[in-house]
């Protein structure tokens, strides 16, 4: 049985020489192997996984969302039969701007613990949603983020801290640091320094990292 | 199983954010920025995420209609567009080719509104034909225009982020232009300094350095007294002024008596925070102004803009990177509609039907003799139904019943009308009103080039196919062209495009094998090697020398009184997009808000014993409306705001049609009411 491929094509355009990079799921035809922009690939995936009903499906992924996809097996998202992947290196530029720590990066920068300045900080915030619909490992159905009895509805910014920090909650242990949510961000909030934060926490008590073989420790019964 | 991933344009605000669609066995199922769009860079706001929801709603029109009594009957093309050629031809036959008018949308593509405007002029013979930048834009357009020589948006949205000061006025910018608000945070992150003019205390308000708290429609007040404090305190360019422009010692003359003592008691701000504005504004090395619709939507909307040139020719912050005036244009393809000449007075690319060269130029190209009478504008069309001097109306793609100030004139004159065409996606407000529907494809499902607030011409791919048989309007155009007698064969909408470039100046070296390759082409471009033009007015302005305008500030139309004592203003919240015709019928947007409300001060709440959540009827002198009091810290006291989305209850109900005299834009930010609880 043959399986879809799932990553990056270029796209030659309808009326240049110009080549758009675009996501593609394909049987064939030829995958870049080595690409500076990201889409959230993995989100993608997620949506698309629903009409493929017998294929594999053979994934390229980016490091840290390789750490994704195992977390999504993890939480019985994916079943992991039917897909494969082989890894997307990133350039330099890309490395350097995420500080990925996959690439061995540390991230340098502290955001202060100062509640005042978050709330400053969050005062920007649209509700685009991008946060969530970005994140490779933001699956749920229904997201209690849109439940009025946590969020009311219908007004921007949401409510300080409680959309901000549900979302950072919810990445404690999961989250693999691939930064979308603050690279697609419209008001620039930096809520990538809470996730990492987080997992910092979780590192330091449970000794557990998003990503790792093995199961989350929030998970665990006790 | 088939999957695609087409890029395009976001159907909403004119930022025009480049996305994908995943198209998935022919239908969208979700939306993603592109990440390697120079304006958005994969951001979106929740409206743009969401764009796709509406395409495939199962309302959507899908056969033409046509009215039977009081009952809309399916019909099919034929049918529908011989009786609209047979109608057309016999009231122009009978009552001249004027007693028709035309309204295009900024919703369609350039080439469609190119055409569209061909069809009103070559084929019925009338310049009335104009669309919805008359409720936006239109005093910019002109006012821009008598300034500086072009009616655009300056400079560029990249460029807002090394501005050292920008200075907002009129927009409420997160809400209603997300990712260019993502760009003034970006120069705020550098250091620059945010100076926000505005009656609502909006979310860039609260992080500005300088917020001066207004009352609507007191701009010119204010902006005068910025200049005469910059005058007083000579913090003007000299050099600038003496070299580019012209008429600054009466402008000087003017403004002597606008002292900041003054204008704090006609705009209600305190005297210091005025002084301080207008000091980082002039003293910055550059400055950037950003508007929208709290400047032009008023009687002396053109004189607001007017004075904003003022401002920014008098301290130098024209012609350079990061400075400018810069309107933010409020449909994707606003600029555009204006560009292709869908305006009573302008052929394609704001050449004046009124010079006689200029017509000849076009009478050539298009073959025909052509009206040289000015056309009537979206406001006056609708008078000129109730007068009995319009017989025929063709409306494609908007909704007057929502979006045009005092709705039961409206609505009485589109009762009145003896002939109306609608050609739309959904059965609006409007539509219901029509004697035939036209069922016409949406953005996703045609190709066509749309042109941003940043003079950004782009392409936007066909994703889908269209419902049932909806056509897209340019070739629904073209069938009543050829019924009525004209061989008009274009077969795509890169045909029509090399047709607009070889008449339109500022378009001419555009292609779409460059906006293709660029990702956009900035107008103006004249020639194949022209990549475009990042900023206007670089070697001076485009009418010669820069024009002061000197204005003296004039009250609104209506003003509060014992009987009505507060101002109503209108506009738009983040999650709805003009008359909802769309974001209504989206799930998500719908599920966040889909009712109207009031938002009312605390003080005047506790003053009316209102209760957040209590129901109200917002009276003015034209009409009455129900809705739900919001109590907000963020409005002016004496001042509440209605958003004008929800037809159950139409905040244009309240508005008058008194126009601004040159732009004819009507007052949609000020008018006098009363508030009484309701039961």
């Amino acid at each position: 049985m043959s399986e879809y491929k799932l990553g990056y094509k270029r796209v030659k355009g309808k009326y240049s020489e110009k080549e758009f990079v675009l996501p593609a799921l394909d049987k064939n035809g030829e995958f870049i192997e080595k690409v500076e922009i990201r889409y959230p690939l993995l989100k993608i995936f997620l949506d698309i996984k629903k009409f493929v009903e017998k294929e594999n499906i053979h994934l390229f992924l980016r490091r840290c969302e390789e750490k994704a996809l195992k977390e999504m097996i993890k939480e019985n998202q994916v079943d992991e039969k039917k897909i494969r992947f082989s890894i997307l290196e990133c350039p330099e530029n890309l490395v350097k701007k995420c500080e990925c720590k996959y690439y061995g990066i540390e991230m340098k920068k502290e955001f202060p613990e100062d509640y005042r300045l978050w709330e400053e900080e969050f005062l920007r915030c649209i509700k685009c949603t991008g946060c969530i619909e970005n994140c490779p490992v933001c699956f749920c159905e229904k997201c209690i983020l849109f439940d009025e009895f946590y969020v009311k509805k219908g007004e921007i910014p949401p409510e300080f801290p409680v959309f901000h920090l549900i979302k950072v909650f919810h990445m404690a242990g999961r989250c693999v640091e691939c930064n979308l949510c603050f690279e697609l961000c419209p008001a620039l909030l930096p809520i990538n320094y809470l996730t990492r934060k987080i997992n910092k926490f979780v590192k330091d008590n449970f000794g557990y990292e998003a990503g790792s073989e093995e199961i989350n420790p929030l998970f665990k019964k006790p | 199983m088939n999957v695609e991933f087409v890029p395009s344009i976001c159907v909403y605000c004119g930022v025009g954010c480049g996305i994908i669609f995943e198209v998935v066995n022919g239908r969208i199922i979700n939306t993603y920025g592109r990440p390697d769009h120079p304006v958005n860079e994969g951001k979106l706001c929740l409206k743009g995420k969401k764009c796709h929801e509406f395409v495939h709603h199962p309302e959507r029109l899908k056969k033409p209609l046509i009215k039977d009594g009081k009952e809309f009957k399916e019909t099919n093309w034929d049918t529908a567009l011989n009786l609209i050629t047979k109608k057309l031809i016999e009231i122009k036959e009978k009552y001249g080719p004027d007693s028709i008018a035309v309204i295009s949308s900024a919703k369609c593509t350039n080439e469609e509104n190119y055409l569209i405007q061909k069809f009103a002029r070559t084929i019925i013979g009338t310049n009335n034909i104009d669309h919805c930048a008359r409720l936006c834009h239109a005093s910019s357009v002109v006012g821009l225009g008598m300034a500086f020589g072009s009616g655009a948006m300056t400079n560029s949205i990249s460029e807002i982020e090394n501005a050292e000061c920008i200075l907002v006025t009129g927009s409420n910018t997160t809400e209603q232009h997300p990712i260019i608000a993502g760009w003034i945070y970006k120069a705020k992150k550098k250091g620059a300094k945010i100076i926000v003019v505005e009656p609502r205390k909006t979310q860039l308000a609260k992080i500005a350095d300088i917020y001066l708290e207004i009352f609507p429609g007191t701009d010119v007040a204010w902006i005068n007294g910025f200049l005469n404090v910059i005058i007083n305190e000579n913090l003007y360019d000299k050099k600038f002024i003496e070299e580019k422009t012209e008429g600054f010692e009466e402008l000087k003359e003017v403004v002597k008596e606008y002292t900041p003592e003054k204008v704090s008691q006609i705009t209600g701000v305190n005297k210091e925070d005025l002084i301080k504005g207008a000091r980082i504004y002039a003293s910055s090395k550059k400055s950037m102004i950003i508007y929208g619709m709290g400047i032009t939507q008023h009687i002396t909307g053109t004189e607001n803009v007017l004075s904003l040139a003022n401002l920014a020719m008098i301290t130098g912050n024209v012609g350079r990177e990061n400075t400018g005036v810069n309107p933010l244009r409020g449909h994707q393809n606003v600029q555009g509609a204006c560009d292709m000449g869908a305006l009573p007075d302008f052929y394609p690319g704001y050449q004046k039907i009124k010079e006689p060269e200029i017509r000849k130029k076009f009478e050539e190209y298009w073959k025909t003799k052509l009206n040289e009478n000015q056309g009537l504008t979206l406001v006056e069309i609708f008078e000129a139904i109730l007068n009995g001097d319009i017989k025929a109306l063709y409306i494609i793609g908007e909704n007057p019943v929502i979006t045009n100030p005092n709705t039961k004139k409206i609505i009485s004159a589109l009762d009145k009308v003896p002939f109306l065409i609608v050609e739309d996606i959904f059965l609006t407000e409007t539509a219901k009103f029509a004697d035939v529907i036209l069922p016409a494809t949406c953005f996703a499902e045609k190709e066509g080039t749309y042109t941003s607030t940043e003079r950004r011409v782009q392409i936007g791919y066909k994703a889908v196919h269209p419902p049932g048989e909806a056509k897209s309007d340019w070739e629904i155009i073209q069938e009543i062209a050829k019924r009525m007698g004209f061989y008009w064969n274009y077969k795509d909408s890169k045909e029509i495009f090399e047709e607009i470039r070889k008449i339109t100046p500022i378009y001419s070296g555009i292609t779409y094998e460059k906006i293709e390759l660029y990702d956009g082409i900035q107008w103006p471009c004249r020639n194949e090697e022209d990549l475009g033009t990042k900023y206007l007015h670089k070697d001076g302005f485009l009418r010669g020398k820069g024009k002061f305008h000197p204005v003296h500030y004039k009250k609104p139309f209506e003003e509060p009184n014992e009987e009505y004592p507060y101002i109503l203003t209108t506009g738009r919240i983040y999650f709805h997009f003009h008359s909802g015709s769309m974001t209504r019928k989206s799930v998500s947007l719908k599920e966040e808000i889909d009712e109207a409300f009031v938002e009312v001060n605390p003080q005047d709440a506790r003053n009316m014993n209102l209760k957040d959540g209590d129901n109200v009827k917002i009276k003015s002198r034209r009409g009455e409306i129900k809705v739900k009091v919001k109590i907000k810290d963020d409005i002016k006291k004496g001042v509440i705001f209605i958003p004008f989305h929800f037809a159950e209850s139409a905040a244009n109900i309240l508005t008058h049609t008194n126009l601004d005299p040159l732009a004819k834009i009507p007052e949609f930010k000020v008018c006098a009411v009363k508030i009484e609880k309701a039961i």
